[in-house]
């Protein structure tokens, strides 16, 4: 998957040029879990949870043993960074996709901003708000 | 159709390593040919601080415009090219247009307008473009670029009435647009005021930063863009790891850990402290230029830090990533770079995009 | 340019590459113009999709533009002339579709149910808006099973809602329209479909939601829907055949899966991923649209991860981000051209026009254009 150029100049040895495709082995996606009532408590762990059991639901146990990692979660706004391999992104958001509750509350993933680069969640320019 | 579901979207990620003294350095190119630019970043490890210099430069970057409702056909009005086309480099980008759904249309400082549209809308405007080149076997997008700098496009000319025709009469296109323009003889402000006729409102980039403590912060060796087992990161692990700093992603974490298992890349070193900035709104790549001088500079005393990074995110609705290599949105839109500058003016750089994208230059 | 006065409007002789409103390549598809529709300046709302369009007035032919390729301006022109005399009842103002109807890739979700409760279905607009849809279609039920009943009023979206949400990231409010899906269980119930019945008229989507498969088939191949609902909620109770999945394809007719069962239940979620499966193995991922039926705010997903969730469902990459986006377009464009034509679409095959006929029509059209001037 990885194609790899290198052009070494004659001239000058210390220019390097690299071009990797596909070189991310991972998926990150920001999301926020929504509930329709104030007053429902999660905190990470119990986040995880949730996530596996949605995992499992659809997808059994070969999907529950998808490894994924939460990067950051606020307790305050349910938002998350998850981190997935390539191979189980749309395992993960197809799961998430389907969730429906959590504890009886009623509940919805809302997947902000995907991509292969952690760095560019740092910026969405379709957050930039002018009025 | 298992596979289908495997197979990830393709993103690639170019990386470069070089001197800033050399007179092939490409640094330049990189910076002036990313046209777009939503936000800026910068880390300096073991720095508490910002240098004045530095605070100046930053404070400096420019007021941005959003003007609204702003016609196309203004952009070929030959008063408004005389200003701002051959007297500095004008940038302007529609704003609130998402490249996936709806047209799209911005100005580059080469004097380049280029609308992405739909084909409806192509249809209708009469006026020559290509087929996007990730809109698929059918074709659901155009882009239509036109030179307003060209020898043929003065007025009364067939080809100037014909684009003066389609943009006012036949298909009146209107966007608000982002707007910014870089001039080393005109003031900027006052130039602007051509466009008071129209709703304009002024913006100054939002400045943000925050000092990080003891910080896990990979080992780079800056003749090693690959990395060497033991001995220092690659330049990718480093990108991953810039992302997890700039989304401040908890690197202490071990295998067995249930939330999460990600760790800072091996080998790694304790900063004390890092200085981190982050300037947001719509930058132009003068200044971003201007700010990677100054971050070389900041070497010239000596430091600490080995070396310091420099991020930029472009905007993902942008219809050109760099130069006019097409830009589209799938799933999402990224096209950003990242410097990082060493003590001996050496740097790698970094430009890494997403599925709808061509190799960065 | 050679034309023919067919019978029931005017046959042009343009071509027409291909043609999703019920017909082959080759095809010539005629309507007769409404001139209710057409006041509403064609060329800058919805219908700006014609590939080719020609203009009669007085019987007498104005001219015939092909739009494709694009320097074209002389028929917009023409065509803002004949805008001009629309209200005239002789005018007559024909066009022929292009397959390439569904340019737009704008997201819409077709299926928002109807509650008499304002608030929530304000609310649920209110997401719709924030996750990014910019069309929504607000659907009533009439359901023959339970009881003979009428077929309701649709809403009226600027009487319901007197500010419509802004869609996130644009400066535009989100598009409301309104659908009926007929449950039939009985032919009998199609009637109201037959007929050109004032209610369903009303409406800008017709679904249909058949119960066996001779409902099915029916459908497919000469009912005047939009949609055709797949069943979601049991095990799909008839099998999906070649034929009349692959006519309904040619007419235009998309198939309709929902979502919002499976994030209720994890048996409907089972009958709605292998309905889903045994429906693309014969349509081959071609005109299938998704949405969501919701009640609530909550049960709504975003365009992206119901394009996700077409993936689960045998869909390809391209074709489940077209089920949310052009393939929705698509379907409400053929909503627009039902209402103007009344349901008659005339087509033809282009073998059909003989020289014979040809001859004789072109006298026709000379003496007409005589009369006039």
């Amino acid at each position: 998957m990885i194609k790899v150029s290198k052009e070494k100049s004659h001239e000058v040895a210390t220019y390097e040029r690299q071009v990797q495709k596909n070189v991310s082995e991972y998926h990150y996606m920001k999301i926020r879990l929504e509930f329709q009532e104030k007053g429902v408590h999660l905190n990470a762990p119990h986040f995880k949870q949730l996530i596996l059991s949605a995992l499992r639901d659809l997808h059994g146990e070969v999907g529950a043993a998808l490894p994924f990692d939460i990067l950051t979660f606020d307790e305050k706004s349910f938002s998350a960074i998850l981190r997935i391999s390539n191979r189980g992104l749309v395992k993960l958001w197809s799961a998430l996709t389907l969730l429906g509750s959590y504890q009886n509350h009623k509940c919805a993933f809302r997947v902000l901003q995907t991509s292969p680069f952690l760095l560019a969640l740092a910026g969405n320019s379709r957050e930039l708000a002018l009025d | 159709m298992l596979r289908e579901w495997e197979r990830c979207p393709r993103h690639l990620l170019v990386s470069e390593r070089s001197n800033f003294q050399l007179e092939r350095s490409r640094h330049g190119v990189a910076v002036r040919g990313h046209p777009f630019n939503y936000r800026v970043s910068f880390l300096i490890p073991e720095c508490g601080a910002l240098p004045v210099k530095l605070k100046s430069v930053i404070k400096n970057f420019g007021k941005y415009y959003l003007v609204k409702d702003l016609p196309l056909h203004e952009f070929v009005n030959h008063d408004f090219i005389n200003i701002f086309i051959k007297k500095g480099a004008f940038y302007a980008l529609s704003y609130n247009t998402k490249i996936d759904q709806d047209n799209t249309a911005a100005v580059l400082p080469t004097g380049k307008l280029i609308l992405s549209v739909d084909k409806d809308t192509y249809e209708e405007l009469g006026l020559q473009g290509q087929p996007s080149r990730y809109s698929g076997k059918k074709v659901m997008r155009y882009i239509v670029t036109i030179d307003l700098t060209d020898a043929s496009f003065l007025p009364d000319t067939k080809k100037h009435k014909r684009v003066l025709w389609a943009l006012k009469e036949n298909m009146p296109l209107k966007f608000d647009f982002l707007l910014a323009w870089h001039s080393t003889d005109v003031e900027v402000s006052t130039a602007m005021s051509y466009f008071s006729k129209l709703k304009m409102k002024e913006y100054e980039p939002n400045i943000t930063s925050s000092i990080l403590r003891d910080l896990h912060c990979p080992v780079l060796q800056n003749s090693e863009l690959q990395g060497k087992p033991e001995e220092s990161c690659s330049a990718h692990e480093l990108f991953d790891w810039l992302g997890a700093v700039y989304n401040n992603v908890d690197c202490n974490n071990h295998s067995y850990s249930f939330i999460s298992t990600y760790c800072c890349p091996q080998p790694s070193a304790v900063l004390s402290q890092a200085y981190m900035c982050t300037v947001t709104g719509f930058i132009l790549p003068e200044k971003i230029h201007h700010l990677m001088d100054h971050l070389c500079q900041y070497f010239d005393e000596p430091k600490l830090a080995q070396w310091v990074s420099l991020t930029v995110h472009g905007f993902a609705d942008s219809p050109v990533s760099w130069k006019e290599s097409e830009h589209g949105f799938h799933k999402s839109g990224e096209n950003l770079y990242n410097f990082v500058i060493f003590n001996n003016q050496d740097y790698w750089l970094q430009m890494a995009v997403g599925t709808n994208d061509d190799c960065p230059p | 340019m050679d034309w023919v006065y067919g019978p029931n409007g005017i046959l042009t002789k343009t071509t027409i590459t291909r043609c999703k409103l019920g017909g082959r390549t080759g095809d010539w598809v005629v309507w007769p113009f409404q001139p209710k529709i057409c006041s509403t300046t064609p060329y800058t709302s919805g219908i700006s999709c014609l590939s080719a369009l020609c203009i009669v007035q007085g019987g007498s032919f104005l001219g015939i533009e092909h739009r494709e390729p694009v320097r074209n301006y002389k028929s917009l022109r023409a065509m803002r002339d004949a805008d001009a005399v629309v209200s005239a009842p002789s005018t007559r103002f024909v066009w022929c579709l292009n397959y390439c109807f569904s340019s737009m890739s704008v997201f819409a979700d077709l299926n928002v149910s109807y509650t008499s409760d304002v608030k929530r279905l304000q609310s649920i607009l209110e997401t719709a808006a924030h996750l990014g849809y910019s069309t929504v279609a607000i659907n009533h039920i009439a359901d023959f099973q339970e009881k003979k009943k009428e077929i309701d009023k649709p809403v009226c979206p600027s009487e319901l809602f007197p500010s419509l949400p802004i869609v996130q990231g644009k400066s535009k409010p989100i598009k409301v329209v309104t659908r009926l899906t007929l449950i039939t269980s009985d032919p009998s119930h199609c009637n109201v479909l037959r007929s050109t019945s004032p209610r369903t008229k009303l409406y800008d989507i017709v679904a249909v939601f058949p119960k066996t498969e001779k409902l099915f088939h029916a459908a497919c191949t000469s009912l005047d829907v939009d949609l055709i609902c797949i069943s979601v909620t049991e095990k799909q109770p008839f099998y999906f055949r070649r034929p009349p999945i692959n006519a309904a394809i040619e007419r235009g007719i998309f198939f309709e899966l929902v979502y919002t069962p499976s994030i209720k239940d994890s048996t409907m979620r089972r009958y709605t991923i292998s309905n889903a499966l045994s429906l693309m193995q014969i349509c081959k991922g071609k005109n299938v649209i998704m949405s969501s039926s919701a009640e609530r705010p909550l049960e709504l997903r975003g365009p992206y991860d119901v394009a996700t969730l077409g993936l689960l469902f045998g869909l390809s990459e391209a074709d489940a981000k077209a089920a949310v986006s052009s393939n929705c377009r698509a379907a409400l464009l053929h909503g627009e051209t039902r209402k103007t034509a009344f349901g008659i679409v005339y087509t033809m095959k282009k073998h059909q026009v003989t020289v014979t006929e040809e001859k004789e029509t072109v006298p026709v059209c000379k003496k007409a254009k005589t009369e006039e001037t």
